[in-house]
Formats: C-alpha cells, sequence, structure tokens
C-alpha cells in the first residue's frame, strides 16, 4: 500500500492504519529502536507506541514520507525510554558507544547561559551534511540517526570497520568546528 | 550542550538523509523478492461408456492452444492486477489499495465459513496425512471444491452422503458456500497468487443435461472441454491445462494423466498458490544443518529468524505461525517429545489454534512470544488416492454403478459410477522468501504491550504445517517426515 493511502487512513480515522503502518515499517521502526535499546522487549514496546503517537499525530500531521515520520516517532520513544532506564547504568552498549562519540563535539554542560535557537542549529547542521559526499553522509546519518553499530555500516557499504570508524572520527572533528566557526559554542 | 542533547537535536535532520541512508548501495546487488511456491491438484474422474453431443462450437480459451477436435469454453476469471509491475511497484500503487480493500471485503463474506469447514478438514487429514514414512501433503480446499462439483452432479442418496462429508444442508447452501470461497480466495498479483480453476471434460458423443452444466460454469466458474474420451488429443489438453493451473509445478505427475475411453465426464479443480513471506529469512543465517528424518539424518539447508509471535504450546505440540504479504499464514507444528507426527494429523486443536480467538480463550496455551525459529527449507509433494478415504468418510453410493445417481449429469440411461479419485499437492518453502514485504498481523489491535517470554523452536524432526488462507481456509496441509 501506498504511504498516502496509509496516512488516508489515519485521516479516516480506520485502525487498519496502524495494521499498514505495522506490516510497511514495524520491521524498520524495530530496528532503531533495537539500536537505542537493545532489549527485544523494550524496543518492542516502543514500536507499539509509535502507532499509538502516530494516531495521535495524524490528523493533523500528513507526512510526504511515512518512513521517517513513524522512524522519528520510534526513535524519540526509545531514546525516551533509554534515558530513563539507563540513567545510571551506561557502558559498552551499542547506543552509550555512540553518545560518547557524540560527546567529542559537545561540552557536557549544561546551557542555562547558551540558550541557542535549535531550529537554527538544526539547519545548521543541514548545511554541513549537505556539504558532504553521498557515501560520508549516510554513514554519518547510520550512525547518529539509526544508531547503526559501526560494523553493520561497514557491512553496508562493504569496508572495513576500521575505515568506518576513521571517517566518523574525521566528520566529527569536522562538525565541531564547523558549528563553532558560525559561533556554537556547544 | 550534553551529547543527549545533541543525539535529540541530531534525531531532527532533513528526512531525505533520513531516507538515503538506509537506501541499498547503488551498483551493489540489489534484494530480489522470492517467491514461496505451493500448488495442489486434485482430479476426479467418473467413467462409463456411451453417446451424443452437446457443446456448439466456440472458439477455444485464451489459455493454452489445444490440439484439435477439442472445444473448449473457458471460463472467465477475475483479471490478473498490477499486470507488468514488479511486486515493489504494486505494493506501492494505487491499484494494489483498490485490489486489497475489494479482496477485504470478499474475505469478510466468507468469513466464518472456514468454521464449518473443520470438520470436513480435519476428517480429510487424519486420512491422508498419516503415514509411516513418507512425506504427506493436501490440499484440504482443494479437495472441498472437487467434491463440491462431484456433489452437483449427483442427486439422491449419492448426493446426501457427500453433503454430509462436506457438512452441508443441502446443495443451494454449498452452492453459495463454493462461490465465497472462490471469490475471497481468488488473487492473481504481481506480490501474490491465489489462483483457482475448475474445469469439466466431456464426451462428444453424449448429451447432458444443460442445467447442470451451466451452474457448473456459472457458480465453480469451471472451463468446459468437449473432446473424444480414449483420443491422445483429449488426454493431452487435459494435461495442458492442468499444467497451465498448477504453474507446471506438478508435471512429474500430471505425466499420467489420460481420459480413458469410457469416461463419460471427467472434473478436475486446481489452486495454484504462490506468496511471499511478510518477514524475510536473512540468507546469511541459513546453515547446513542435521534433520533428523524418518529416513535417517539428512543435511539440510536450515533457516533461521527470530520473531515477535504468538507462541501455542499444547499437550501435544509447540507451533507458531509465519504470516505472508497480502495474504495468510503458514502454521508450522512441532510435536512434544514422546507424541507421534501422526497424532496431529487427527487433533482438533491443530486446527483450533488458526481461529483468531483461540490465543485470547486459551491464554495457558497462547502466548505472545519471540520465537527463535529453525525452519528447514523443504519441497514435498505427494500424490494420494482419495476412494478409501471417501468411503471412510461415509461416500459410499457413487462407487457402486447399482446404486449410484448421477441423474443431474445426463437423462441417457447409464450405469455410472466413480471410478478415479486422485489428489496430488506440492509444497515447498523457499529459503529467504520475503524482503521487503509490508502486510503482517502481529496484535497491534490489542495494543501496547510487553514480551518477556522466548523460545526457540528448531523443527529438525518430523513435523506438520499448515498453510492458511486470509479467510481461514485450510489451503495446504501436510507432514513432513524426510527432507531429501
Amino acid at each position: 500500500m501506498t504511504d498516502e493511502n496509509i496516512v488516508r487512513l489515519y485521516w479516516d480515522r480506520n485502525e487498519q492504519a496502524i495494521t499498514e503502518s505495522s506490516g510497511k515499517y514495524g520491521a524498520y521502526c524495530h530496528s532503531i529502536a533495537k539500536n537505542i535499546l537493545f532489549d527485544q522487549s523494550d524496543a518492542e514496546e516502543c514500536v507499539n507506541d509509535t502507532w499509538l503517537h502516530a494516531w495521535n499525530a495524524m490528523p493533523p500531521n500528513k507526512p510526504n514520507v511515512l518512513s521517517t515520520f513513524l522512524g522519528k516517532i520510534t526513535r524519540n520513544i526509545s531514546f525516551d525510554l533509554y534515558k530513563r532506564l539507563h540513567r545510571e547504568k551506561r557502558g559498552g552498549r551499542n547506543i552509550d558507544l555512540v553518545l560518547d562519540e557524540l560527546s567529542e563535539i559537545v561540552s557536557g554542560k549544561d546551557d542555562v547561559e547558551n540558550h541557542f535557537e535549535e531550529e537554527e542549529l538544526k539547519r545548521e547542521i543541514n548545511e554541513f551534511l549537505k556539504g558532504e559526499t553521498d557515501e560520508r553522509r549516510r554513514m554519518f546519518v547510520l550512525r547518529y540517526w539509526y544508531a547503526d553499530s559501526v560494523i553493520d555500516i561497514a557491512r553496508r557499504f562493504e569496508t572495513g570497520e576500521n575505515n568506518v570508524s576513521v571517517t566518523l572520527n574525521r566528520m566529527r572533528n569536522k562538525l565541531k568546528s564547523y558549528l563553532t566557526e558560525r559561533g556554537y559554542d556547544l | 550542550m550534553k551529547k543527549e542533547e545533541l543525539f535529540e537535536v541530531l534525531g531532527d535532520i532533513d528526512d531525505k538523509y533520513i531516507n538515503e541512508a538506509r537506501k541499498s548501495n547503488p551498483g551493489k546487488k540489489k534484494t530480489i523478492l522470492r517467491w514461496t511456491s505451493l500448488v495442489a491438484c486434485a482430479a476426479i474422474l467418473i467413467s462409463a461408456v456411451f453417446v451424443t453431443p452437446l457443446l456448439t462450437k466456440k472458439p477455444a480459451g485464451t489459455q493454452p492452444d489445444y490440439p484439435k477436435g477439442v472445444v473448449a469454453m473457458a471460463a472467465v476469471y477475475p483479471k490478473a492486477v498490477g499486470v507488468g509491475m514488479t511486486a515493489e511497484e504494486f505494493l506501492e500503487s494505487d491499484e494494489s489499495y483498490t485490489w486489497w480493500t475489494e479482496l477485504r471485503d470478499r474475505i469478510n463474506k466468507a468469513y466464518g465459513l472456514s468454521y464449518d469447514m473443520e470438520d470436513y478438514n480435519l476428517e480429510l487429514m487424519s486420512n491422508v496425512l498419516v503415514s509411516d514414512k513418507e512425506n504427506t501433503v493436501c490440499s484440504p480446499l482443494n479437495t472441498y471444491i472437487a467434491f463440491s462439483m462431484l456433489a452437483e452432479i449427483t442427486e439422491g442418496n449419492s448426493r446426501k452422503q457427500i453433503l454430509d462429508m462436506l457438512g452441508c444442508n443441502d446443495i443451494q447452501e454449498l452452492r453459495k458456500t463454493n462461490k465465497l470461497l472462490w471469490e475471497s480466495n481468488y488473487a492473481d498479483t504481481p506480490v501474490f497468487k491465489s489462483v483457482l480453476a475448475n474445469s469439466l471434460w466431456m464426451n462428444e458423443d453424449i448429451e447432458y443435461n444443460k442445467d447442470t452444466i451451466k451452474t457448473l460454469t456459472d457458480n465453480y466458474y469451471a472451463s468446459a472441454f468437449s473432446g473424444r474420451p480414449g483420443s491422445k488429443e483429449y488426454s493431452e489438453a487435459l494435461r495442458m491445462w492442468t499444467n497451465y493451473n498448477t504453474g507446471d509445478l506438478l508435471k512429474d505427475y500430471t505425466e499420467g494423466m489420460e481420459i480413458k475411453e469410457d469416461t463419460v465426464m471427467e472434473l478436475v479443480s486446481t489452486i495454484y498458490f504462490k506468496a511471499a513471506w511478510s518477514n524475510f529469512f536473512s540468507k546469511s543465517l541459513t546453515q547446513k544443518e542435521t534433520f533428523h528424518g524418518v529416513n535417517g539424518d539428512t543435511t539440510v539447508d536450515m533457516m533461521h529468524s527470530s520473531e515477535l509471535t504468538t507462541y501455542y504450546s499444547t499437550d501435544l505440540f509447540e507451533a507458531f505461525a509465519l504470516d505472508m504479504t497480502d495474504s495468510g499464514s503458514m502454521y508450522f507444528y512441532l510435536p512434544k517429545e514422546g507424541v507421534d507426527v501422526n497424532e496431529l494429523a487427527s487433533d482438533e486443536e491443530v486446527l483450533k489454534v488458526l481461529h483468531h480467538e483461540y490465543a485470547s480463550n486459551n491464554p495457558d496455551k497462547a502466548t505472545d512470544a519471540f520465537v527463535n525459529m529453525s525452519v528447514p527449507k523443504f519441497n514435498v509433494s505427494a500424490q494420494t488416492e482419495l476412494i478409501d478415504t471417501l468411503t471412510k468418510m461415509g461416500v459410499i453410493d457413487v462407487f457402486d454403478d447399482s446404486v449410484a445417481d448421477f441423474s443431474p449429469l445426463t437423462k441417457e440411461d447409464r450405469d455410472l459410477f466413480l471410478s478415479k479419485v486422485d489428489h496430488t499437492a506440492v509444497l515447498e518453502i523457499d529459503e529467504d522468501g520475503v524482503t521487503g514485504a509490508a502486510f503482517t498481523e502481529i496484535a497491534i489491535t490489542e495494543g501496547a504491550y510487553i514480551v518477556d517470554l522466548s523460545v526457540d523452536i528448531v523443527l529438525d524432526r518430523p513435523f506438520m504445517f499448515i498453510v492458511k488462507a486470509e479467510d481461514g481456509s485450510v489451503l495446504f496441509s501436510g507432514i513432513v517426515r524426510n527432507i531429501e
């Protein structure tokens, strides 16, 4: 079924919308939740919550790309649950590694004073990504949006893990200086 | 800023970047949708001797080019949908939406019929699927349709015995049931095929009752053929039609098909089914593993997957189901240690688990779980002679020419009887099945829940399977005892 038709089902308040969404994007959303949570049942719970959130979000929303619309919901819910569950215990899980990598870009301090426009920041990051090659941009998004493991990314690009790690490392440094140059002290 | 906040900010990057990241790499091998192919065919032959013509010569049907001397009136079947599209294109098309909505309506109309067919299905399975060493497989729905046509051409006690076996009160009810079953089970799209076909093979020298023939062509979508039984051409046409309607998958068995000289009418019913898994088996996880068959150990391609699904555990078996895109589900039953797989063939709970409400009514036997499944690739086929089975199921008169009543067929005075009832079926499940397809029935409607059970099921010894259509019909059932 087309995304448009699924969205139409949501607007029609037809519960089939949920069946169709989970049929078409269940696996996709599950893969995102699993990367962030690691625990099968937690991930499943977040995916199920995704449909509920989608149900409440449509209408008013009419997303053009349903996959990312749903994926973003899953990512948010999963990350919220992650923060709730893992406030104390941190360790070598995939998502922890992803966050540790991101900590190289930020100071780690609470930004009470430095309260900048988040929308502005998002635009800058999009600009930064636009300037990258397709392959590097995809690697970055897979790692920091999907929280895919380095080994999965390496497999996708049929390259070595080391190559992926090095590429990501360079991109983080580049993003940090890109943002600093534009006045962001993260 | 904290790293968690940055992670959240990154969550809102441009959709197109998120989208392109997961796309397969250009120039690299594309994932190909693969099919599960299933096929079955049933044939019923009625033999006797005699003469007189009925059919006006009409142009031959659209399908195969039948040999000279054979007159064919092809039934009009629903048009294929999404012709020329790939599976992916079809799933994204508006045509798919319209087709699916209409099918949904037809399925709703047929809903519940499968419950009435349950006694018949169980009785058939308990007769056909039991064996010591051989693999067994049959298509209950296919035989049901074939025997319904048989009921149409009989009268009196002969018909009553068939109606009783099929669990139907009268012929009108049976006719209506068949029409609904047909319409809810007929599908021909790039993603899913469930193609039913019926045919009548008449003797050009016999005068048939036109009303009966019309009933069969109208209500059972039967193609009508007329020719000279015993001729090479007529038997060749029969094989062509059957091969065409079973996707050439049963050629080994159709070779021996023939319309013998003394045939008054032959009825052939076919089903061709092709569906893709909703959730794929990852090819990289398939391994060579041992299957402990009845005839000894063999090395098989074992597919592996982990899926959130309903896990059934009864006194006799453990079971789970895999969904197919736009279609029904396939159930796998592994007998518990110490239980003979033959016991499952007559266990009514095997069919009860197919009911949607089974899980909620039997929380002690059905739970949601992550099933770590190991499923071997297999291809089983079997030809079964059904005369004994019919006799055991109470259909007796039609086999005895002194009492058999085939009066609806022809007014001519003949001693007709049923001389041959063969059922042939093949079922294969294909390895990595489906990638990127889209219809599942995970229990989303019940809302969010947490699953904490995880079970392993390894189908490495004889097991049973059932392929259930979306309307609940049992399309195929079988027992795998050995895998070559």
